[in-house]
């Protein structure tokens, strides 16, 4: 059994209009269904637009999947219930993209990381403050910075204030929504060796949403990734890195810069012509290097690799051959 | 900056109201403006210890000029009307009658505002809608227009010339406060409460508040200076507060005639209103760089 | 010939608070048809050498420099307006933002025109053909429909292309990109670089590409210039940085960087520099690098010099150069 499991999740939103007709859906992630492990790092790749944080939002709880399932540790999440869903956001914590944004600017630390403590548990003021100093120093900050206001610290030290906030209620499960992209290369190290120590102490399972390839295969255990809503490859880190099958995932491969050049020979994304997607047919067809007239009419179910590998893609086979 | 050595002692780190202070206090001009205010304030609260007259008491001195003309008379410092009523009782009297509508009509128009603003931000896309068109619709016609509309509706006098003025300012607040609700709504942080746990009221009064806190406090001293004003010109074409009240606005309106023969009855009021509406709008500009600075 | 040679060029920021340097004393060079890559984190005053360049500085900030020369002729001796028109016409930059560097009022065609009247001329037709030509150099496969469409009906890559198009429609001699790709995504950023590099060599233009991702930069470019806090720390041909940096700060950028191949193992960690990048009223004293530098030494504390190192290039740390091998090391290590 397994810690968190997601099946068949849709998620549809309706454009808010005033008009009365209802047509306007979009639908934003389509049967995404995955397994992670307690203590692991699952990565969702994939462009801007993909679906990632659509995804996120369902599995955190502030929006309501269409259809599907979310497990966690063997009970489905209700986000109707609201006993549930207070417990769900204690044990599932995020850490935002952009550090600038995601601490409140008129409020000092220490009553940032007060607020969740006081919400969601029942420690005394002193308790409080112990476990405020404790959760600093533990992602590397002093217990006196809890005085300071949050635009007296660089990015990269406001990141690790929204870790502190996000592991001070003992998480099972921290949703990580690009953590990295906001910071610099230098700090981005530092960032990355922390949420390690920290998945190695406390037990953590991480939810890593990136669309930097190099710093998935650092720290993932497993890989989705997504493309236009759809799960168009899903499997392990070795799996994925050492053979990457959809030509979506090649083409991410190729595109990627790195001085190693170790996947030159795939094949990049072609530039589309058209904005919109096809209604049936392969969600990547128009931007794929193999596309045929059969991608455009069938629309292609994830295929079962070997070990719960999975690939959507109508010509995968062919491609192996090929090379 | 953040990596002090362990021995040195870290200074208290001033909140943000204190720091507000002190980013307000180094712009001079504001500082000056809210002396003059204050003193404004003071003297519409002490108004009938510093009056040396009523302001409706008429002496036989008609059209006195002020102590500092030649045929002045040092009884009545800035001379008398037409009427024989001492300017400067009147002046200090209506301060206190200018200010005290003004700050009627913000309460009310502040209030009815910010809650329809947190109403449209907060509820559903149609109330949003209906109060948004509403508040549009005030906002096309010139507010001086539109107060002079109502109180011919309603008839003049002083209450209604308040609501009238009222009306006109709710739409300011509606657009204010949901603009700023809406802009903080789609910031992280705001998220991240949600995440906490915290309910709508905790996410309202924590997280939104004090960040919308600063364009509230702004729009209120604009709103103020608004008010004074207009009740003046709603005074001034005899729609507002009715002669022998010693409103500003009245005041102008009952001497412009004389302003050949009496010239001090039209400048010195004139002179009242521009003052006061300088130094709020002075110290509302002082205000609102105070609060941006840590933008 | 050189393309762009700059001596000495500092620029600094006057604040309420005193002056600051935000970049000192950088001397660069640049052939024709070169691709010099330019990496640099945040705040390391990468972006404001590019402004320096065009000229485009804001007014609180100044610039000194002993000679900037482009293309054969010293900027610094041209009064402001001779300036002006002669980076306009010789340079040109495509900035980080598309969205923002193209005015959403205006549809592309006009932009594209706007600049094609200023540089070549012509009549309607000939601007109009002109236009779909430079649109079709930059990749964009349907010129005659984007021609009409506005900035915000725009993807973000295509966007990009079109900021190139109207880059190149001056026929420029140097082509500045700061961080072109940052706010694409990682398909679309290999589509853009590919075709910076390729139109570099396709008709010898310059380019100057800033940066702050390495990997980026080892795949297109032919030097690299380091840049910390201001400083040029180190400056040598792209394959000798990346078989061997000989500075610290470079050592630290490349080891930080998670490379693919690097996988996840239990309790490892990857390389990272300690501390933050200096503010700007806060440099430290000496080396900008000191208080984060893994191998600082007393002498650390002295301003250090850059220095050239045979057959490498120039390195600003007098640890490195004392301790440089001669012969760069073998690549493939």
């Amino acid at each position: 059994m397994s810690f968190l499991s997601v099946q068949n999740l849709h998620k549809t939103y309706k454009l808010k209009t005033l008009s009365f007709s209802s047509n306007n859906n979009i639908d934003a992630i389509k049967n995404i269904s995955f397994n992670l492990d307690s203590g692991k790092t699952l990565a969702i790749v994939g462009e801007s637009g993909s679906g990632k944080s659509t995804l996120a939002r369902q599995i955190i709880g502030i929006e309501n999947p269409t259809k599907g399932k979310i497990i966690l540790n063997g009970e489905e999440l209700n986000f109707k219930n609201r006993e549930h869903r207070k417990n769900r956001f204690k044990d599932i914590r995020m850490i935002f993209q952009n550090p600038y944004e995601s601490l409140n600017p008129k409020s000092r630390i220490g009553t940032i990381l007060e607020e969740a403590l006081l919400i969601n548990t029942p420690l005394s003021t002193k308790q409080r403050k112990l476990k405020i100093e404790k959760t600093l120093t533990r992602v590397g900050l002093l217990p006196e910075h809890q005085y300071r206001y949050p635009h007296m610290f660089p990015g990269g030290q406001r990141q690790r204030i929204a870790i502190a906030r996000a592991i001070i209620l003992d998480p099972k499960l921290i949703i990580a929504d690009e953590p990295l992209s906001a910071l610099d290369v230098s700090i981005q190290a530092q960032i990355l060796n922390l949420l390690q120590e920290l998945q190695e102490e406390l037990g953590i399972s991480y939810l890593f949403i990136s669309h930097d390839l190099n710093v998935v295969e650092h720290i993932a255990d497993q890989v989705i990734v997504m493309f236009a809503g759809e799960i168009v490859e899903y499997g392990n880190i070795e799996q994925i890195f050492d053979r990457p099958l959809h030509p979506y995932t090649q083409a991410l491969f190729a595109s990627t810069p790195t001085y190693m050049n170790r996947f030159s020979h795939f094949k990049k994304t072609k530039l589309s012509k058209s904005k919109f997607q096809l209604e049936n047919g392969c969600c990547f067809a128009q931007k794929c290097p193999y596309c045929e007239e059969r991608c455009k009419q069938e629309h292609p179910d994830s295929t079962n690799e070997n070990n719960g590998r999975k690939v959507a893609c109508l010509k995968y086979q062919g491609l192996i051959e090929v090379e | 900056m953040i990596n002090q050595p362990q021995f040195y002692r870290q200074p208290e780190i001033p909140g943000t109201f204190s720091r507000w202070v002190k980013s307000f206090n180094k712009n001079k001009l504001a500082v000056s403006a809210l002396i003059v205010l204050l003193v404004i304030i003071l003297i519409a609260i002490f108004a009938p210890w510093i009056a040396p007259y009523d302001p409706t008491a008429q002496f036989e001195e008609l059209s006195s000029p002020p102590y500092w003309y030649d045929s002045g008379n040092s009884k009545y410092i800035l001379g008398t009307d037409d009427l024989g009523r001492d300017l400067f009782s009147r002046l200090v009297y209506g301060a206190r009658l200018s200010l005290k509508l003004a700050t009627i009509v913000v309460l009310i128009s502040a209030t009815i505002g910010i809650l329809l603003g947190c109403m449209t931000a907060l509820t559903n896309i149609w109330i949003d809608n209906i109060i948004l068109r509403l508040t549009d619709l005030i906002l096309a016609l010139p507010s001086l227009l539109l107060a002079i509309v109502i109180v011919a509706l309603i008839g003049p006098g002083l209450p209604n010339a308040i609501y009238a003025v009222a009306i006109v300012l709710i739409p300011h607040f509606v657009l204010v406060s949901r603009n700023a609700i809406k802009h903080e709504l789609n910031k992280d942080y705001v998220t991240a409460t949600i995440l906490d746990g915290a309910n709508k009221s905790r996410l309202f009064t924590h997280s939104i508040l004090p960040n919308i806190l600063p364009s509230l406090i702004v729009q209120l001293t604009l709103a103020f200076s608004t008010a004074i004003l207009e009740i003046s010109a709603l005074g001034f074409l005899g729609l507002g507060a009715q002669p022998p009240h010693p409103e500003w606005g009245t005041i102008l309106s009952e001497s412009y005639v004389y302003i050949t023969i009496a010239p001090w009855t039209v400048t010195l009021p004139g002179l009242a209103i521009f003052f006061t509406l300088l130094s709020i709008n002075l110290v509302g500009d002082g205000l609102r760089d105070a609060m941006d600075l840590e933008k | 010939m050189h393309l762009l040679r700059l001596e000495n060029l500092s620029v600094t920021y006057h604040s309420n608070n005193g002056d600051f340097p935000i970049i000192e004393r950088l001397s660069l060079k640049m052939d024709m048809g070169e691709i010099l890559g330019i990496v640099g984190e945040s705040g390391s005053g990468k972006s404001i050498l590019a402004l320096a360049i065009m000229g485009l500085l804001s007014p609180k900030m100044s610039m000194r420099a002993d000679y900037i020369n482009l293309d054969g002729q010293d900027l610094m001796k041209m009064s402001h307006a001779q300036r002006a028109a002669y980076v306009a016409s010789k340079a040109a930059i495509i900035f980080q933002e598309p969205q923002a560097s193209l005015n959403p009022c205006y549809s592309v065609s006009s932009q594209l025109d706007e600049t094609i009247i200023l540089h070549q001329g012509g009549n309607n037709k000939l601007r109009k053909s002109r236009a779909i030509n430079l649109l079709e150099s930059v990749g964009v496969t349907q010129p005659e429909t984007v021609l009409k469409m506005y900035p915000h009906q725009l993807s973000g890559g295509m966007n990009q292309r079109v900021a190139i198009a109207i880059a190149l429609s001056c026929k420029p001699r140097l082509l500045i990109a700061d961080e072109p790709t940052t706010a694409l995504d990682v398909t679309i950023q290999s589509q853009i670089i590919d075709l910076l590099v390729d139109l570099s060599k396709a008709e010898d233009v310059g380019l100057m590409l800033i940066t702050h991702d390495f990997a980026l930069l080892s795949e297109n470019t032919d030097r690299v210039g380091v840049i910390y806090s201001g400083q040029l720390m180190e400056h040598a041909a792209t394959e000798n940085i990346l078989s061997c940096p000989h500075h610290p700060y470079t050592k630290a950028l490349l080891d930080s960087i998670p490379q693919l191949g690097d996988r996840h193992i239990k309790g490892s960690r990857m390389f990272a520099l300690e501390g933050n990048i200096p503010a700007i009223d806060q440099l430290p004293v000496g080396c900008r690098l000191g208080p984060r530098c893994p191998q600082a030494e007393k002498l650390c504390v002295k301003n250090q010099k850059l220095k050239t190192i045979e057959n490498y290039g120039k390195v600003r740390c007098h640890v490195a150069i004392a301790h440089s091998p001669t012969q760069p090391k073998d690549k493939t290590s």
